[in-house]
């Protein structure tokens, strides 16, 4: 018996040791009220949506999140008023500052989008996504985490305030 | 009573202050200004706890928060399944609060007694596949064997407390719902397959399955499972001395035909149902297919399992051979459309269903011995509609119909059994040709799996459920209060009303307090009214049981903990436990329960907290009437009336899982199960109090135990791997019996009883590796 058991584990050790590869934090989605109470603070920490008296959201593929930021439409986000929210499963062709990906099936021309309208690009990790926008929503440990892309984040002109770059991790 | 009472009340003050204790004085005077989590700064919305932000719609039919939701939840999610390396249901049933789960090994092979409600089977929790009723359909049990595929589930939700305001029957001590992906919730282009292989003692082999796909407008969903595994050898048990491999090939107790399995006495080894008989063997042969397609509003599936069991320890080898099949079938097809009708979401379903219990028996009953076939066939169809409306930002409105037309079967159809047995290919009734004296060496020819056709018409009765709710659920910024009621009406036992009601304060985003009322009822099993055979009366005058449940809920995070306990006292009436004993009296359950975690820095690796649960559960569960062996002049047993323990349930049950992150890929995860000693139910012999015949000094409980699991995982994008240790210490334990649990202990002579009064559990290390390849 102790013989099957010590096998087993040698022969699992080295099969595992063979392969390596990006490890996701967490494979499941932050709930969706957190990260759109998220999305409240962190319109407010990058210094030209901070300027703003009125945002606008687009959501792509999330049928969850455009509900609740919905019933936040004409109310406080950030040090803004949240104007207008709209969803669809395709690009969309006007201007918006905050563009949530909900889905990797159009990551980059999403990603493309963001950086030519210099609009914020959020999406859900653990989604399936490249995790290449400029912030992703995530969960570590049991909480809420932030992964902040800065290379994303400079293509889409974005200026950060000092106080995220202290919590969020950095890709 | 008293003992328990003040007990409970200590525990209770402890844990308030273990509570304050984490709650700093600063937090406390900045707690009440803030009302919301969107008032909540940036740091303090990194410090919540994701447990609590989880969207469910098991508690109240529309999607909210775990904190909002009118119940105390468990969730479980697909990424702490991988985790704890959990390979199968019972598994996790074993590890979750206020469930005290009995392992059998046998034809059902576990049972599940959820806030300390003990009954044959799992049969007083509703179980759901998807939303899905799964309950077999003539004798309510939940049957959880290693049939349904683990890679499918996305998240298991677990409801403590009654809920038949909104699912009408049966939702009686709380609902397990699996959640598999919906088809729907697909994102464009989104594809994905994951399979798994187990490999492992016993020779278990299992390959576990899920994919889905998003095709232009058609969503598809499937996950499946086969498992095979020749189980654990007696002498891999704990012992127990009618679990013994000289009781099965005993020429005194079986006669030499069974005995040797060679049934015309020719030298030649013959079979029964493909098996030799006279020796221990308890193979498992499991499967399941669960698949949705997802079409705009519509969506199709089905469910669909399969369980091949054999005896394992549940009998007395004495009484019962283990080497033959029992089966258990279900399937399941249903359609779904969602729309929406001037501000209103409806969602219809139309579905039909099978259950079917079938299998091969061989028995000895006082030296008179049986090779008999047992089939029960019984199906449904229900039309269930359901609405919501959202009135205002404050108010939403939901309700709901039900029709369901069902064809059951009344008593089992049995072939080569008793005289009286119902059996088409004995010319409708049987003779009781097939009971015989053990060296009687002719047998008959027994029919394998019956269609509903064959059944006499005798034995089949249809019924008609119906059933309409409304619910309504009010917030303002604090507080949520969410109000039901649900009237369900039965062809056969008429009507029944059940109302639930809750207020929800969120106090603050970091604590929130649930005061919750509900009712439920359990319908009479089909099988308890109608089920009577030679060994088993039938009551066609059984009522509904019903039960009502008062109970406090508080949650409060902090930092590194979250602490969510539950008080309760639920009182239940017309309790029914066979169909023979009638309703008999009441039962009070008095609980608690504490779940609670915490977050330690990680030494290890910085990246990833150590992570540790702990679930404490207490139950104080009070009978009104107890069974009383040879109370009676003649030397009879009966249900006498006495208030005491109701036995099975152990007061007190720790768990604690712990989960080490240890490399970027790797980690490491224990599962510690303390159960306390328990009384024994009132009808097992060991319960020396119960038993006439018994000296006081010979009393015998089930005692107290600590088992170990361990799981050592690895985690990459391609694919994850691990072996899982069960009962790493090889502890030696035993779990009450199932049913009437009859057999008693001396083993100096036969068995009382059929169902072993204890059930020895397996007592060596088992392991289990996998492979699970991510696409």
């Amino acid at each position: 018996m102790k013989n099957n058991v010590s096998s087993l584990l040698i022969k699992f050790c080295l099969m595992s040791s063979l392969i390596t590869s990006p490890f996701i934090l967490s494979a499941e989605e932050l709930p969706s009220r957190l990260q759109v109470a998220l999305m409240s603070k962190i319109v407010a920490m990058e210094l030209n949506l901070a300027k703003k008296q009125e945002i606008t959201i687009f959501v792509l593929n999330a049928e969850r999140i455009f509900e609740l930021l919905s019933a936040n439409v004409g109310f406080q986000i950030g040090n803004s008023i949240l104007l207008k929210v709209d969803q669809g499963s395709e690009i969309p062709k006007d201007k918006y500052d905050v563009i949530y990906i909900g889905s990797f099936s159009q990551e980059q021309l999403a990603l493309d989008y963001s950086s030519t309208n210099n609009a914020l690009s959020l999406y859900p990790m653990g989604a399936g996504l490249e995790n290449n926008g400029s912030l992703g929503l995530g969960i570590k440990s049991g909480k809420p985490t932030f992964l902040l892309n800065l290379n994303q984040s400079e293509a889409e002109n974005l200026h950060w305030n000092s106080t995220i770059l202290k919590v969020a991790k950095l890709k | 009573m008293l003992v328990n009472l003040r007990f409970f009340l200590n525990i209770f003050y402890c844990l308030l202050i273990v509570i304050a204790s984490g709650v700093d004085t600063v937090a406390v005077a900045s707690e009440q200004q803030k009302q919301s989590v969107e008032e909540l700064g940036l740091e303090e919305l990194l410090n919540q706890r994701i447990e609590l932000y989880r969207e469910s719609d098991t508690a109240s039919g529309v999607v909210e928060s775990i904190k909002d939701a009118p119940a105390t939840m468990v969730l479980l999610t697909k990424e702490e399944i991988q985790k704890r390396g959990y390979l199968n249901l019972i598994d996790i049933l074993s590890d979750l609060p206020g469930f005290d789960t009995i392992i059998t090994n046998g034809s059902i092979p576990s049972i599940s007694y959820q806030r300390g409600y003990r009954t044959p089977w799992t049969q007083r929790t509703l179980f759901l596949i998807n939303g899905k009723v799964d309950n077999n359909l003539w004798n309510q049990a939940a049957l959880i064997s290693k049939q349904y595929p683990v890679q499918g589930i996305e998240r298991i939700e677990v409801l403590y407390g009654p809920a038949g305001a909104l699912y009408g029957p049966n939702a009686f001590l709380g609902v397990i719902n699996i959640i598999t992906k919906d088809p729907l919730s697909l994102k464009k282009n989104e594809k994905y397959f994951n399979s798994q292989v187990i490999l492992g003692d016993f020779n278990t082999r299992a390959l576990d399955f899920s994919l889905g796909g998003a095709f232009s407008a058609l969503n598809v969903v499937i996950s499946g499972r086969v498992y095979q595994s020749g189980e654990a050898d007696i002498n891999d048990y704990a012992d127990w001395g009618f679990f013994k491999n000289s009781l099965l090939n005993d020429s005194n107790i079986w006669g030499k035909a069974i005995a040797t399995s060679d049934f015309n006495n020719d030298g030649i080894t013959d079979k029964f149902d493909g098996k030799v008989i006279g020796k221990f063997s308890d193979d498992s042969d499991d499967h399941s297919f669960i698949g949705e397609v997802g079409y705009e509003n519509w969506k199709l599936g089905t469910i669909l399992w399969r369980t091949k069991e054999s005896y394992g320890p549940y009998y007395a080898l004495d009484k019962a051979q283990s080497n033959t099949n029992w089966i258990n079938e279900s399937k399941q097809y249903y359609l779904e459309y969602s729309g929406e009708l001037s501000g209103i979401k409806v969602t219809n379903e139309l579905l039909y269903r099978e259950s079917k219990v079938y299998g091969y028996w061989v028995e000895n009953f006082d030296g008179w011995v049986s090779l008999s076939n047992w089939n029960s066939y019984n199906n449904a169809w229900r039309f269930r509609q359901q609405y919501h409306y959202q009135y205002n930002e404050k108010l939403q409105l939901s309700g709901g119909i039900k029709y369901e037309r069902k064809g059951l079967t009344k008593a089992y159809t049995t072939c080569g059994y008793w005289t009286s047995s119902l059996c088409p290919a004995e010319g409708g009734m049987s003779t009781g040709e097939g009971i015989r004296s053990g060296e009687h060496r002719d047998t008959i020819n027994l029919p394998s799996s019956i269609n509903r056709s064959d059944f006499n018409p005798d034995s089949r009765i249809d019924t008609t459920d119906k059933g309409i709710f409304i619910q309504g659920i009010y917030n303002t910024d604090k507080w949520r209060i969410n109000g039901g009621i649900r009237w369900d009406n039965n062809s056969e036992y008429g009507s029944v009303v059940n109302p639930r009601g809750a207020v929800i304060y969120h106090y603050s985003p970091i604590t929130t307090y649930k005061l919750i009322y509900g009712e439920a009822f359990q319908e009479p099993s089909p099988k308890d009214l109608y089920g009577g055979w030679s060994g088993r009366q039938a009551n066609p005058d059984l009522k509904p049981e019903k039960m009502k449940s008062l109970e406090f809920v508080a949650i409060h995070q902090t930092d590194n903990f979250l602490h969510d306990l539950s008080l309760y006292l639920s009182k239940f009436d017309d309790v029914i436990v066979n169909g023979a004993s009638g309703n008999i009296g009441g039962r009070e359950v008095f609980g608690f329960e504490y779940r609670g975690k915490v977050n330690l820095q990680n030494p290890f690796f910085q990246s990833e907290d150590i992570t540790a649960q702990l679930y404490y559960t207490f139950s104080d569960v009070q009978a009104d009437y107890q069974f009383i062996q040879a109370v009676n002049d003649d030397g009879s047993d009966g249900w006498v009336k006495k208030r005491d323990d109701l036995g099975d349930i152990a007061p007190h049950k720790i768990s604690t899982i712990i989960d080490v992150p240890f490399s970027e890929h790797w980690a490491i995860n224990f599962q510690i199960n303390w159960v306390s000693d328990r009384q024994l139910y009132s009808e097992n012999p060991l319960r020396a109090e119960y038993n006439l015949n018994r000296a006081e000094q010979d009393d015998r409980e089930a005692k107290s135990y600590v088992v170990v699991d361990m799981h050592l995982g690895y985690q990459s994008n391609a694919f994850n791997s691990g072996v899982r240790i069960e009962n790493l210490f090889g502890k030696k334990y035993y779990h009450p019996g199932a049913e009437s649990a009859g057999s008693g202990d001396d083993f100096t002579r036969a068995s009382q009883g059929f169902s072993n009064s204890l059930i020895p559990q397996v007592s060596k290390p088992v392991v289990m590796a996998y492979l699970t390849f991510k696409f």
